[in-house]
């Protein structure tokens, strides 16, 4: 390989690190809460849904729960809208507020995903006191519900939250490493090439400031 | 076809030599050490920060009321190009000015002119070098980018992704040509500098103004902008489709939206308009230029 060829290779691995390492930079930018939107604290914890909303993989959910049980939490993809029509149909003889409280039943839910299979995105089972940091794999409707499959016992204390993040760390972590990876073996190489090079032009650079 | 090598002797060199060297010659000082990598650094961090996903809890009320999904996929996009193109159009810029227009200045074009080229292969592998390398480089970066954080997008509406890029594409080029072409008439680069510059932020503000005045006038403005910034055609095609809110709750009914087709001859003419640029300011350095 001569001089041109390793520095075009050298050069191109520069920028593959530098794409991953800046990735990686952004992500550690931590998420920001933005509100709380709903919390309940039960001595008697059995189940919960939370609100319907519609998220991306820059605009999730996260879920904090302090219980002394471990609790499963689901997450499905459901717009309020559907749930509402499809409650609607179940029971088209409730009013508004009963229509209201089974949109936030969790066996109602189930009785949707009968109908609707498909529409489970994660699951995931708590070891007690946990923080969920949920953001979805593109915009899309999410829902979630939490639930004590031991029954209604003991004590738990959930807030859920909107959270913004600009990157989310664990989607990019692995593309990123994996940039900065490739990239470093031809960036070395070249740098190493050209040690003498840089560090004539760090004299240049020095003799400048120093004038 | 022979040529003065530096120790005093004459060395046969084949015109595709000529045109790698010149190239090479020309890569080495529009794309320096770091001043690539600081661009894309710079690059990674804007189109991640400014992507249409990052306006915290807006952008998800904005994605309830956009029901297609190309319209969504040309949303995302619009917002990924938005400000990394003004890093792409400095650099880009600064590549004509201060290369072109600095060889022009200071006579070393007349060094390159000694090479068994073409004064058309002197130019084109002059903007190779300060045009193309760093458009596929933010495009690389974009999309690369773009993948990591929505894969969904990129595989699914590649058609959807490849017109957004075009059409956000023909404006800094535009601006490009006009660069091009006064820092060869000129022989100055800083001025073709400046004046792209202003064009840049002359256009962004006529066009934002004109986009919220509803009027006969302002609609003629915002035709006029949109051969000179073809997005805004595809951008108002997009919004004006029935499902989209911003067409319902901010503008009425009587406001300029193109059909599709219509959009793209936006995009053809835009590109027209870029070649006819381009054209001009080969013929000028091929016959007019006196250096």
């Amino acid at each position: 390989m001569n001089s041109r060829q390793l520095t075009i290779v050298g050069r191109i691995g520069v920028i593959i690190f530098i794409i991953g390492f800046a990735i990686i930079l952004v992500s550690l930018v931590p998420n920001v809460a933005i509100g709380t939107f709903s919390s309940s604290e039960s001595s008697n914890f059995r189940h919960e849904v939370t609100n319907y909303y519609l998220l991306s993989y820059q605009m999730g959910m996260r879920i904090e729960i302090e219980s002394n049980y471990p609790l499963f939490v689901q997450f499905l993809n459901i717009s309020s809208s559907e749930i509402y029509d499809w409650v609607v149909g179940q029971y088209p003889d409730i009013d508004e507020f009963m229509l209201h409280s089974k949109m936030f039943d969790t066996e109602v839910i189930e009785q949707f995903l009968v109908t609707h299979p498909g529409r489970i995105l994660s699951n995931i089972t708590t070891a007690g006191s946990q923080r969920i940091d949920y953001f979805p794999d593109k915009i899309t409707n999410v829902t979630a519900t939490i639930k004590n499959p031991l029954g209604p016992q003991g004590y738990a204390n959930i807030r859920v939250t909107m959270i913004s993040a600009i990157i989310s760390e664990d989607r990019v972590f692995i593309p990123s490493i994996t940039l900065m990876i490739i990239g470093s073996p031809p960036a070395l190489l070249w740098i190493i090439k050209n040690k003498n090079r840089f560090q004539f032009r760090e004299m240049q650079f020095l003799e400048k400031v120093k004038k | 076809m022979t040529v003065l090598c530096h120790k005093g002797g004459m060395i046969e060199m084949p015109k595709k030599r000529a045109f790698m060297e010149v190239l090479a010659i020309s890569l080495s000082e529009d794309c320096r050490f770091p001043v690539l990598e600081f661009f894309t650094f710079l690059y990674v961090v804007a189109t991640i920060f400014f992507s249409n996903m990052n306006f915290g809890s807006g952008s998800v009320v904005l994605f309830q009321f956009i029901k297609t999904d190309e319209a969504l996929t040309f949303s995302i996009i619009k917002g990924l190009t938005g400000f990394p193109i003004f890093f792409l159009l400095l650099l880009i810029t600064k590549n004509i000015a201060f290369g072109l227009g600095n060889d022009l200045e200071r006579g070393t074009m007349q060094t390159f002119l000694s090479y068994p080229l073409t004064r058309r292969m002197l130019l084109t592998a002059k903007l190779v070098s300060s045009v193309g390398v760093e458009i596929l480089l933010f495009l690389g970066i974009q999309v690369c980018v773009l993948y990591i954080m929505a894969p969904y997008l990129v595989s699914m509406y590649v058609p959807t992704i490849i017109l957004a890029y075009v059409a956000a594409l023909c404006f800094p080029l535009f601006i490009t040509g006009v660069a091009l072409l006064l820092s060869l008439v000129l022989k100055k680069g800083s001025w073709g500098l400046m004046i792209s510059i202003i064009m840049q932020f002359a256009m962004q503000i006529l066009t934002t103004i004109a986009s919220y005045l509803n009027t006969a006038s302002s609609e003629i403005i915002v035709k006029i902008s949109s051969v000179i910034n073809p997005i805004i055609a595809l951008d108002r095609y997009y919004m004006s489709s029935p499902q989209h809110f911003v067409q319902e709750y901010f503008f009425e009914n009587n406001i300029w939206s193109p059909s599709f087709s219509e959009a793209i001859y936006y995009i053809g003419a835009g590109y027209v308009l870029v070649l006819f640029i381009f054209l001009v300011a080969y013929f000028y350095f091929e016959r007019r230029l006196e250096i």
